[in-house]
């Protein structure tokens, strides 16, 4: 509770929250490192963009139990669900709104997977050992991080520290899951002293194959993966510092059960360097600069599968560099203005050779070489009007140009649309403008009016004969597309006592220019077995609404439990469905903490979801339940040990999500437990 | 970063070029073309036979210089006629021709000829008469040809199903295919006799390309029409590159004529 009651006194005490933490970064406020307790678990405070805490306590106990992955945790967020394509790398969904729609960043970065099939989102390259906060910003606010409609998923990674004594500090641990012989490993050291710290990080995970909860073994859902970071901050002055980060993600030998084919490896390597200046006296401004690259290689393998009509190579990379400035002044004593200023520039490039039996190799460009170059500007102001109202308006321009290569990747599309030019140009604009007070004592509220503005991914402009799997077509890129379009409206209401927490929250967005596939039968599939060729169209319009609600009761001292469900509903301009929206999901958990030990049992209930998308070939899905326990113990004199053990799916359910692809059930009963230590 | 890398090396790269722009002399055409035969007419014209490419089955387009001497420049006020001829020791045959007539651009007197056959010692070989005429001389030349097999035939022929007329259809484009839209042109000519072979212009024709080793064709092709003297131009895609069928169908007054087929086989990269 203590994380909500932070949060909540930080509502009240805006401005002096900013005073205390430096730097007004962003929609996050996070402390500043040179202040933080020389403990172990490094906690942050957040204030979303629209007054929304998001859900801390989820969030601080998954990173309490780094062993976790975590896709784990995102799951259980409000408002998030997961398209699941193997037991690895699953790809966040807020709202309904796939990576798409969402803007998902590291440390601010822009990044991008490397796979032409998502089988890589940025979040499967952060570890929970190595995360210190992910702040989920919901609808066209999140325009922080870059233009999108359908918000933002910052993954914050933990940064080295300063002390005023010179420490080393150090965990390991492992865990070991019964089904699928998943193993874990991990290791961090920290450095601090007062001008310099470190830290390095590194997290090994490995599976089999898992089994369902019918018993039967799901084939190539096995995987392994090593993830290590360096991170280390140099205090140039009392204001000045210095940061840097290095993080390098390597998963090999991974199966995806719901895809004809494996990923051989997806590899993916991130350096940023971050100059921050923060003020010692509350009234001057605080900036924070970063430069950054990343590249990310991914090569999916069917040489494992039986059956193949002909073997394929799909190599995919992206490269990525960018930065960003961001600056926050304090003016006068109510406003709190922000600006940032960002770019980057992107290559995305896969290819595919086929190798039919005794003839010459066929290669084509699925990817067509795409350079994508974005620059931004985010403008916002939060005014603290009367004592209980705050206001908060932003506005963010972009400008985006996509160029596809001149030869092979121009020529291929030129097939299809024989008048484009290679080249694309984009104009993103996204504004919002909210409110947000306190009624009475414990109450809370806020609105936000907001339109955003997206531009079409890569594989929605410039896709070539990608095969999805989901419904078995081939999926050819539209360059005509326009850009997403989305006004939106959302609120929340929020009741704290010292027992109570509860919160509800609604959003309605309405889309023009709504993305989505189309059948085209004029054209013939290129993959062998394929049903046919899809391509995308704007629609004139969509709907998307729903809303969260989220109960924390505090029954004693020791005895906590959460309620949450989630829900939305869309449809589109042709009267049906929007394709891959989460049905009413339910989630409940209790948590006893007595002194060194605490135990949670947590439920998640989905209601079948029977409104699905015909023209993206959907399929129904059953209601389930799936129950899960977990416990740990705190060991020693100075709880440096700590032994973890749960048993997650214990009813060994049959089940799968409305978002998984293939109906391929998920893990059933799984026994693990972990041991960790602290020095 | 290799893109903002290879961005700055661009721009220094157009810089360089931009400034390094000089007026070059034009470049000699003779150095993309293979030549094939090298000869003198009764008063010493020098006769040279080019192409852009060994002689193969099939249509191909022969660049004919004529000139005083080695040194001088090609001669541009002559007219030139060619007869192809197959001797097959017991009978000889023609060809389809088109004739050169006066001269291009570039002093190149451009004719074709359809091989309808590959030189074999053991049946016959072709040879090609020139007829150059200039200032109301004319002088008369034989070019021996060598005419291979190509690795896949850009020559099919048929007995057309509405007429019985003998017809022999070249591929001329695509030469050099890309992924991507391709340029589609086909000749059609027709043997009478063994010396009579026009051009037909009468045609329909509909392509349909297909990738047999995945079983899938491509789409938006362009069947081909006539444009003149028996050509036929369309546009043929390939959605990648490897082994691809194009089946032509032809019907001619709404009567089926045949299908013939050509494999082509190409490697992008």
């Amino acid at each position: 509770m203590k994380g909500l009651l932070q949060t909540g006194g930080l509502l009240v005490c805006w401005t002096i929250a900013i005073c205390n933490t430096g730097l007004a970064q962003s929609d996050s406020l996070t402390l500043d490192a040179g202040q933080l307790p020389a403990n172990y678990e490094i906690e942050a405070v957040e204030i979303s963009h629209q007054g929304q805490s998001t859900d801390d306590w989820m969030q601080r106990f998954y990173r309490a139990n780094p062993l976790n992955t975590t896709e784990s945790m995102i799951s259980r967020l409000s408002g998030m669900s997961l398209v699941r394509r193997g037991n690895f790398a699953m790809e966040p969904v807020l709202r309904g709104m796939n990576t798409n729609q969402l803007q998902v960043t590291l440390d601010g970065m822009q990044m991008f997977g490397a796979c032409t099939d998502k089988m890589d989102p940025v979040s499967s390259y952060v570890e929970l050992n190595n995360l210190q906060n992910l702040v989920i910003t919901p609808g066209a606010a999140g325009m922080e991080f870059g233009a999108g409609v359908g918000g933002s998923l910052n993954f914050q990674l933990k940064e080295a520290r300063f002390a005023d004594s010179t420490q080393l500090h150090g965990s390991s641990g492992g865990r070991f899951q019964s089904n699928g012989l998943g193993r874990v490993g991990l290791g961090s050291l920290d450095y601090a002293s007062r001008k310099l710290g470190m830290r390095a990080n590194v997290v090994f995970r490995e599976q089999d194959s898992y089994r369902t909860g019918n018993g039967e073994t799901v084939p190539y859902s096995q995987y392994s993966k090593l993830n290590a970071s360096l991170s280390g901050a140099y205090r140039l002055s009392n204001a000045y510092t210095l940061s840097w980060t290095l993080l390098a993600d390597h998963g090999w030998d991974i199966g995806y059960p719901a895809l004809p084919m494996d990923v051989a490896f997806a590899r993916t390597h991130v350096a940023g360097v971050t100059l921050r200046h923060r003020p010692v006296s509350c009234t001057t401004t605080g900036w924070e600069a970063k430069v950054y690259v990343n590249t990310v290689d991914h090569a999916m393998d069917d040489t494992h599968r039986p059956n193949v009509a002909m073997h394929m190579d799909m190599p995919g990379l992206t490269r990525t560099a960018g930065f960003y400035w961001q600056n926050a002044w304090l003016i006068g004593s109510r406003h709190v203005f922000r600006a940032k200023v960002d770019g980057f520039v992107n290559r995305s490039y896969a290819e595919m050779t086929m190798y039919p039996e005794g003839e010459r190799p066929m290669f084509m460009l699925t990817w067509p070489d795409v350079h994508r170059m974005t620059t931004g500007l985010w403008l916002a102001d939060q005014f603290q009007w009367k004592k209980n109202l705050r206001v908060n308006a932003s506005l963010r321009v972009d400008q985006g140009f996509a160029q596809v290569d001149k030869g092979l990747g121009l020529n291929e599309l030129r097939i299809f649309y024989p008048d484009f030019s290679g080249k694309r140009a984009f104009t993103l604009i996204q504004s919002s403008l909210g409110l947000a007070g306190e009624a009475g004592k414990h109450s809370s509220w806020s609105v936000l009016a907001s339109y955003g503005e997206r531009q079409p991914t890569v594989t929605e402009l410039f896709g070539y004969y990608l095969y999805v799997q989901y419904d078995g077509y081939d999926y050819i890129g539209n360059p005509n597309l326009k850009k997403e379009q989305s006004a939106q409206i959302q609120g929340t209401w929020e009741y704290a006592n010292q027992r109570l927490n509860v919160r509800l929250s609604g959003f309605g967005y309405h889309f023009q220019h709504y993305v989505q596939a189309k059948l085209a039968p004029d054209y013939q599939q290129m993959t062998i077995g394929a049903h046919g060729v899809k391509t995308y169209e704007s629609l004139p319009w969509a709907v998307l609404a729903g809303g969260e609600a989220r109960l924390i009761w505090s029954a004693t001292r020791t005895l906590e439990g959460i309620f949450t469900g989630q829900y939305s509903y869309g449809f589109n301009s042709l009267g049906n469905p929007l394709a891959m929206i989460p049905p009413l999901e339910l989630k409940a958990a209790l948590n006893y903490h007595r002194k060194n030990f605490s135990w949670m049992v947590d439920g998640v209930w989905d209601a079948p979801q029977n409104r699905v998308n015909p023209d993206f070939g959907e399929h129904t899905t059953p209601a389930f339940f799936v129950l899960n326990t977990r416990a740990s113990l705190a060991l020693g004199k100075t709880q440096t040990w700590n032994l973890q053990g749960g048993v997650d799916n214990l009813l060994n359910a049959a089940y799968y999500h409305h978002l998984d692809w293939g109906r391929i059930l998920r893990p059933g009963r799984d026994m693990w437990v972990g041991l960790s230590w602290k020095w | 970063m290799k893109t903002s890398f290879s961005y700055i090396v661009l721009l220094l790269a157009a810089v360089f070029v931009f400034s390094s722009c000089k007026k070059d002399d034009p470049i000699d055409p003779t150095t993309e073309m293979v030549e094939l035969a090298h000869t003198h007419t009764a008063s010493d014209w020098h006769v040279t036979v080019y192409a852009m490419d060994s002689i193969k089955v099939g249509y191909n387009k022969l660049y004919i210089s004529v000139k005083e001497d080695h040194d001088t420049p090609r001669l541009t006020d002559a007219t030139v006629m060619l007869m192809p001829m197959m001797d097959m020791m017991t009978m000889s045959h023609s060809a389809p021709a088109e004739q050169p007539g006066a001269a291009d651009a570039d002093g190149f007197y451009v004719g074709a000829v359809v091989f309808v056959m590959p030189t074999d010692p053991a049946m016959g070989t072709w040879t090609v008469t020139l007829s150059i005429t200039r200032n109301g001389v004319t002088e008369s030349v034989d070019v021996p040809l060598e005419v291979a097999s190509p690795a896949y035939a850009r020559m099919r022929s048929l007995t057309a199903a509405d007429d019985s007329s003998k017809l022999f259809l070249s591929l001329v484009a695509p030469a050099d295919p890309i992924v991507g839209i391709n340029d589609f042109e086909i000749t059609a000519h027709q043997r009478v006799s063994m010396m009579s072979w026009p051009a037909v212009n009468d045609l329909t024709f509909e392509i349909v390309p297909e990738m047999p080793s995945m079983g899938h064709g491509s789409p938006n092709n362009v069947n081909p029409v006539i444009a003149e003297n028996g050509h036929y131009k369309g546009k043929v895609n390939f959605t990648m590159d490897g082994e691809w069928v194009v089946h032509v169908n032809m019907t001619r007054a709404g009567k089926v004529v045949g299908t013939v087929d050509y494999t082509i086989n190409f490697q992008a990269k």
